[in-house]
């Protein structure tokens, strides 16, 4: 039994579904590129710097060079904030004024308890430095981890083990089936917990690039290999 | 393998598709000879339009029934003096009513209004667009407009009690400063002009009642509310009688003399036009089919004593010039606008 052998109701079904997952797989690096990199267009590749600035600085931080750039007025703010953070994020702290300004300037409109801004995020207020120094924790706090590591990883794998099946199910060598599943298993796996320990291990975000890469490598691969097995043409009949 | 390469380029472009439109920059069109406020004139065949998606609204009236988004198509030219602006937008509703009076079944007059939650009107209102241009606010080049809103954070404003207000305009600090163009339907418009304006640092409405907004140096001329010394009813009335009349030309006010019956409305403004630097931008604008075409018209550089602290210079024509767009429909402050700026640049 392989996929050739599938009727041609099953084949399409498994060509739309293979679209999809194609789709959301690119869509996904698109909305990655974008919020690493805080641009609002195109597919942007994030350095390893934008990369290390997401998961192991603080999230206050990490959201200034990424989805929230564009609401910074100006890119030298960043620095203070991230200077601030870097030495303690104490209330005490002279550089405190400059950041309170920074976000009253340009993130209080929208994230406050009472906005009416169209995008407002009023469940995470920057009102007062209670609620800032909530994201000045540098990396993921065990909380948050395991909340994005459940939600990650329980959506990864429910459609990895359909792709990973239809892809146990072609002809190509039992070898190249073999490591392309267990790749793709494990680079997300290695990718997501990266995410954890890059606080302690600033280097974990080339781990987080390259297995990231890998994963999304992979089921690409996959897909498109998948269906060159179940829709390429006959081979001629030898005399 | 055709079918794979045509399954791949639809998802790359599935998901390109899902993130456009950043970066907009409006060339504004060198013509020969004069351009002029028409809309229709050939001037504007040279000028490349650009579209700008208006989305975000400031605040979230409980009255306001106007556009939540819509998209304004802007073209510029230029010509050895003066830079123009075409601006197009989709407004379904041509609202120009601003506070009419209304004679009531018992004889008293009472002006028309339908306050939100804010004390802010967005039933008898006019329809309006803003133009706002950096001078030196810091980040506006990177955030636009919004460099200037501040929204109140129950009832204060950088700490300053605002009352009852959804929110105010100022910089972040003195020297800073915003040139702002705004098209009043009924207050402006009506004489063919924008009101010329601009934001500052004030953060205090006991230095000024308006914060940070400011009108340019005015020498005479401008509007004012249509009210007796009573404030019981209209102080004049038209001496020329139109039916589709909203606002009262000072040159044309009459004694109001109660001959009316109850439903009749008659408008709560007198306009003349501003002279001085509040009134050096021209306008025509028109609405028609459920679109507001408006053509502007300001001299490339200003010269009023105060222009370089009041008015954008337009005084180098290789440099870009920040902007931002928003627009009003029928509602007193909430206003639908963009994120970030646009560029003007000169070709």
């Amino acid at each position: 039994m392989n996929i050739q052998h599938l009727n041609i109701q099953a084949k399409m079904a498994i060509t739309l579904f293979l679209g999809f997952v194609i789709v959301a797989t690119v869509s996904s690096v698109i909305l990655l590129g974008l919020a690493l990199t805080g641009e609002k267009s195109g597919l942007k590749i994030p350095t390893v710097g934008q990369i290390s600035k997401k998961y192991g600085t603080s999230m206050l931080v990490g959201s200034m060079h990424g989805s929230m750039k564009e609401f910074v007025s100006a890119l030298e703010d960043i620095e203070v904030v991230e200077q601030w953070v870097s030495e303690g994020a104490k209330q005490e702290h002279p550089l405190y004024k400059d950041v309170e300004t920074i976000i009253r300037y340009d993130c209080r409109n929208c994230h406050s308890r009472t906005s009416t801004m169209t995008r407002a995020i009023r469940s995470m207020p920057f009102e007062t430095y209670e609620d800032i120094v909530l994201y000045t924790e540098a990396g993921y706090s065990w909380k948050q981890m395991s909340k994005q590591a459940h939600i990650h990883m329980y959506g990864i794998a429910s459609f990895l083990i359909f792709v990973t099946l239809l892809f146990a199910y072609t002809t190509y060598k039992e070898w190249v089936r073999s490591a392309l599943i267990v790749l793709s298993f494990s680079a997300g796996f290695i990718d997501i917990f990266s995410w954890w320990f890059i606080k302690e291990i600033p280097a974990l975000a080339y781990a987080i690039y390259g297995f990231g890469s890998v994963m999304v490598g992979s089921i690409l691969l996959m897909s498109a290999l998948i269906l060159l097995d179940m829709w390429k043409l006959p081979r001629p009949l030898k005399e | 393998m055709k079918k794979i390469s045509c399954v791949l380029a639809s998802a790359l472009l599935a998901g390109s598709a899902l993130y456009g439109g950043t970066g907009l920059t409006l060339e504004s069109a060198k013509v020969k000879g004069v351009a002029s406020l028409d809309a229709g004139d050939a001037a504007w065949a040279s000028a490349k339009p650009i579209q700008i998606v208006v989305d975000q609204l400031p605040y979230q009236s409980e009255k306001y029934t106007g556009i939540k988004n819509t998209t304004v198509k802007m073209q510029s030219v230029y010509d050895s003096e003066y830079v123009y602006f075409k601006i197009e937008y989709a407004d379904p509703t041509k609202s120009l009513e601003r506070y009419p009076w209304e004679k009531q079944p018992d004889g008293t007059w009472k002006q028309l209004k339908n306050p939100d939650q804010f004390g802010k009107e967005n039933t008898y209102y006019e329809d309006r667009v803003a133009m706002y241009w950096d001078i030196s606010a810091r980040g506006f080049e990177r955030r636009g407009c919004a460099v200037a809103c501040h929204m109140a954070e129950n009832g204060k404003i950088n700490g300053v009690d605002a009352g009852k207000t959804a929110g105010r305009k100022f910089t972040r600090a003195e020297g800073q400063l915003i040139d702002m163009w705004h098209s009043k339907g009924v207050r402006t418009d009506s004489v063919g002009q924008v009101d010329d304006q601009f934001v500052n640092h004030v953060a205090d409405p006991s230095v000024n009642r308006n914060w940070g907004r400011n009108g340019d140096e005015r020498t005479g001329g401008g509007y004012k509310d249509n009210i007796n010394k009573e404030k019981t009813a209209p102080m004049y009335i038209s001496s020329k009688a139109q039916p589709d009349l909203f606002w009262i030309h000072d040159a044309d006010k009459a004694p109001f003399v109660d001959t009316f019956k109850a439903g009749d409305r008659i408008p709560a403004m007198v306009v003349s036009p501003f002279e001085g630097s509040r009134g050096d931008i021209s306008i025509n604008s028109t609405w028609e089919n459920g679109v507001w075409t408006y053509v502007m018209k300001r001299a490339l550089v200003t010269k009023h004593p105060k222009s370089a602290e009041q008015d954008v210079q337009f005084s180098d024509l290789g440099k870009a010039y920040p902007f931002a767009v928003a627009v009003f429909d029928n509602s007193q402050i909430n206003h639908v606008y963009h994120e970030g700026s646009i560029s003007l640049t000169f070709k």
